[in-house]
C-alpha cells in the first residue's frame, strides 16, 4: 500500500524535495556570509560587544532577505493544493479506488495508510523547514524577535502544523468532491481563511499583552519582544500622533521629534506606550497555535476517515 | 450444488428511490452467471455490495459460504472484481499495474499475469492511459484474474469495446473459465454479449429480479405460441403468460411451463434467450384479455 501512495505521487514528493533543497541552498548560502558578516553573531543583539561596528550594518547588507523569506509561507499552502488535493481526489474522479478496495485491502487500511503518509511527510517537511529556517534567522532573532517576520511562522512547530493542515484540508476537499480540481481550488481559499485570521487577530491574544509605559519616546520593550502596539498617549490616556507631538516638542519645519524632545514630551504630560509579548512567551504561543491546528487537523482527518468509510462508493 | 454469492432480502436505498428492492438470488459455485437489465436496473449496485464497496439498507450477502460484513482482507484476496470502465492508473504502465497487484494481494500470481499480458500482446511498458479500450480492460482484467479469486466478479466488461475486442475478451475470459474452478459473475444491459459464455442468467429490472436460473431450464421451460388470436388466448390461459403482442386476429405470446397437448392451429417455437428477455422486460400480458388490440413492432 505505501509502495502505491509513493509510486503515485512519487513526481510531486521529488519536485517537493527539490523545493526544500532549493531552501537548503538559499539558506546556506546566505546563512554563512550572514554570520562572517563583522563579528559574527556576537556582534548582533543587546550583548554585542563594543568593538562590533553598527548593527545598522548588517541590517543594510541583509535585512532585505527576510522579505524573501517570507514567500516560503507559501510552501504549507502549495503541499495542500498540489499533493493533499489529488491525494484522494485523483483516485475518487477516475474511479481507481474501486481498483484497490477490490484487492486484498480493506478502504480503513487505504485511507489510513494514504493519512499516515500524509503525517509522515508533514513532519519530515515541517521539521525540514524548521531546523533550515532557525538556524538562518539566528542573527534576525537577536537583532529583532524570533515573533517578528515570518519567525514564528518558520520556526519551531508551526511549519509542521501548516504542512499537516494544508494535507489534511486537501484530502478532505478530496473525498468529499471526489474531484481534484475542486479539491485543489477548495484547500487554497479554506487554508488561508483559517492561516491569515488566526496569524492576526488570534495570535496577539494568546495571552493578555503586556503594557508598558515608558517615559518620553523610543524603546520600552524588552530585548526580543513582539511589540505588538507602540505610540504615544497623553495623561487622559489619547492616542497623540506624531505630527502633534512635533508640532508640540519637535521641528515643525523638518518634522522631525529627536530624542532631546523627551523632556519636553513628558511635560507636556506625554508617553510612549507598548503593547508587547516578552521573548520567553514564544514556546508557550508555539504551543498554543500549534493545538489549534492539532485539533483541526483532528477535525478534518476525522471526517475523511468517516466519509471514506461510510459515504463512498 | 454450493452457492458462490448468495443474497436474501438484499435492499439499498438512495434517498427516497430503491436502487436494490429486496433482492434474492443465487450464483452456483463453478458457474459464469449473467447479470442482465436495462441500464439503470440496480446490476452495479448489486455487484458492488457483492465485493463490499457498498454496503446494503437492508438484507444479507453470503460470499463463498462467508457473510459478508463489511470488506475483509481475507474474504477480498479470494474475489477479483473489475470495476465498471475497468479503472486504471493512467500514468502507470502496465508492468506498474502488475507490481500494484503483487503489493497488495497476498495469493498474487505474477508469472500468470506476465504470460497472460504476453499472449494477448499488451505492451508492458506503455502507460495505460495509452492503450486501447479493449487493452485495459485486458489488463484490469488479469489484474483480477492474477488474484487467484474463487469468484470473478466483472462489471459491464465489454460495455465500452468495440465487436471485436468484445469478441476477444469474452474468448479470453472462456479460457480462463476452462481452467477450472472459477465462478464468474458478470454483468451486462445486452444480453446477446453474455449469450454464448454464461450458463446461469439473473435478469434484474428496476432493482428487482425479474428472471433467473440456469439458461438452458430457463430456455426448456419458455416457449413462443403464435397463431390465431383466439386459439393463442385459450392455450395461454393454461399457463403462465409472459408477454403478448396481437396484431388483428393474428397473436403471439411468450409463455411459461406449457402443458398438455397444444391446439395444431398455432405454431410453438422455442424461445432464445434474447427473446425471453425482452419477454420479460416488456412483460405487458394484458393486452390479450383486452378488447384494444395492441400494435405489434417498433413501438416498445
Amino acid at each position: 500500500m505505501s509502495w502505491l501512495v509513493w509510486r503515485q505521487h512519487r513526481t510531486e514528493l521529488i519536485g517537493l524535495a527539490l523545493v526544500i533543497l532549493a531552501l537548503a541552498v538559499f539558506v546556506i548560502g546566505t546563512g554563512v556570509p550572514m554570520r562572517g558578516f563583522d563579528g559574527g553573531l556576537a556582534c548582533l543583539g543587546t550583548n554585542a560587544a563594543p568593538s562590533c561596528g553598527g548593527q545598522g550594518d548588517f541590517e543594510r547588507a541583509f535585512g532585505w532577505l527576510t522579505g524573501i523569506v517570507g514567500w516560503f509561507n507559501l510552501i504549507p499552502l502549495l503541499i495542500g493544493v498540489f499533493i493533499g488535493g489529488p491525494l484522494l481526489g485523483r483516485e475518487l474522479e477516475r474511479g481507481t479506488h474501486r481498483l484497490v478496495w477490490t484487492q486484498s485491502v480493506t478502504r480503513t487500511r487505504w485511507i489510513t495508510v494514504r493519512l499516515l503518509a500524509v503525517v509522515g511527510l508533514a513532519v519530515a517537511v515541517g521539521a525540514g523547514i524548521a531546523g533550515l529556517m532557525t538556524w538562518w534567522r539566528q542573527p534576525f532573532d537577536l537583532l529583532d524577535s524570533p515573533f517578528a517576520g515570518a519567525g514564528f511562522d518558520l520556526e519551531g512547530l508551526m511549519p509542521g502544523m501548516y504542512v499537516l493542515f494544508a494535507l489534511a484540508l486537501g484530502a478532505a476537499a478530496g473525498a468529499a468532491s471526489r474531484k481534484v480540481l475542486p479539491a485543489m481550488a477548495l484547500t487554497l481559499p479554506a487554508f488561508l481563511a483559517v492561516r491569515l485570521p488566526i496569524e492576526f487577530w488570534l495570535r496577539p491574544h494568546y495571552a493578555p499583552p503586556i503594557t508598558a509605559l515608558v517615559y518620553g519616546s523610543g524603546g520600552g520593550a524588552p530585548p526580543g519582544a513582539w511589540v505588538i502596539d507602540s505610540g504615544l498617549i497623553d495623561s487622559a490616556g489619547t492616542r497623540i500622533y506624531a505630527s502633534q507631538a512635533t508640532q508640540l516638542c519637535g521641528n515643525p519645519a523638518t518634522g522631525s521629534l529627536p530624542k532631546s524632545a523627551d523632556a519636553c514630551l513628558h511635560a507636556h504630560g506625554i508617553f510612549e506606550r507598548v503593547v508587547y509579548q516578552p521573548l520567553d512567551r514564544f514556546w508557550p504561543f508555539q504551543f498554543i497555535e500549534a493545538g489549534i491546528y492539532t485539533a483541526l487537523c483532528i477535525a478534518l482527518l476525522s471526517f475523511t476517515v468517516y466519509w471514506v468509510r461510510h459515504r463512498l462508493r | 450444488m454450493s452457492s458462490a454469492l448468495s443474497a436474501a432480502g438484499l435492499s439499498r436505498r438512495y434517498g427516497k428511490t430503491w436502487a436494490l428492492h429486496e433482492c434474492s438470488l443465487e450464483v452456483p459455485a463453478g458457474s459464469v452467471t449473467a447479470l442482465v437489465g436495462p441500464n439503470g436496473a440496480g446490476k452495479t449496485t448489486l455487484l458492488e455490495i457483492a465485493v463490499g464497496i457498498l454496503e446494503p439498507t437492508e438484507g444479507e450477502i453470503r460470499l463463498l459460504g462467508t457473510p459478508m460484513r463489511g470488506q475483509t482482507p481475507s474474504l477480498l484476496s479470494r474475489i477479483g472484481f473489475v470495476a465498471q470502465d475497468a479503472p486504471l492508473y493512467r500514468n502507470f504502465t502496465v508492468l506498474d499495474m502488475l507490481q500494484v497487484g503483487r503489493h497488495l494481494n497476498p495469493r498474487w500470481d505474477d508469472a500468470l499475469a506476465r504470460d497472460r499480458l504476453r499472449r494477448l500482446r499488451i505492451p508492458r511498458n506503455r502507460v495505460c492511459g495509452q492503450l486501447s479500450g479493449g487493452q485495459q480492460a485486458q489488463v484490469a482484467l488479469t489484474l483480477a484474474v492474477a488474484k487467484r479469486p474463487e469468484l470473478l466478479i466483472l462489471d459491464e466488461p465489454v460495455a465500452r469495446l468495440d465487436p471485436l475486442a468484445r469478441r476477444e475478451f469474452l474468448e479470453s475470459l472462456m479460457e480462463i473459465v476452462a481452467d477450472g474452478g472459477l465462478t464468474v459473475l458478470l454483468s451486462s444491459h445486452l444480453i446477446s454479449d453474455l449469450e454464448r459464455v454464461s450458463d446461469q442468467l439473473i435478469l434484474l429490472s428496476e432493482g428487482t429480479v425479474l428472471l433467473a436460473g440456469s439458461t438452458e431450464d430457463l430456455l426448456a421451460e419458455h416457449a413462443v405460441l403464435s397463431g390465431p388470436r383466439h386459439n393463442v388466448e385459450a392455450v395461454a390461459a393454461r399457463c403462465q403468460l409472459i408477454d403478448a403482442r396481437a396484431t388483428g386476429t393474428h397473436a403471439t405470446v411468450v409463455v411459461r411451463r406449457l402443458e398438455g397437448p397444444v391446439d395444431p392451429r398455432l405454431t410453438v417455437d422455442a424461445v432464445d434467450l434474447e427473446e425471453l428477455v425482452l419477454a420479460y422486460l416488456r412483460r405487458r400480458p394484458a393486452p390479450l384479455n383486452a378488447a384494444e388490440p395492441v400494435l405489434v413492432g417498433g413501438v416498445s
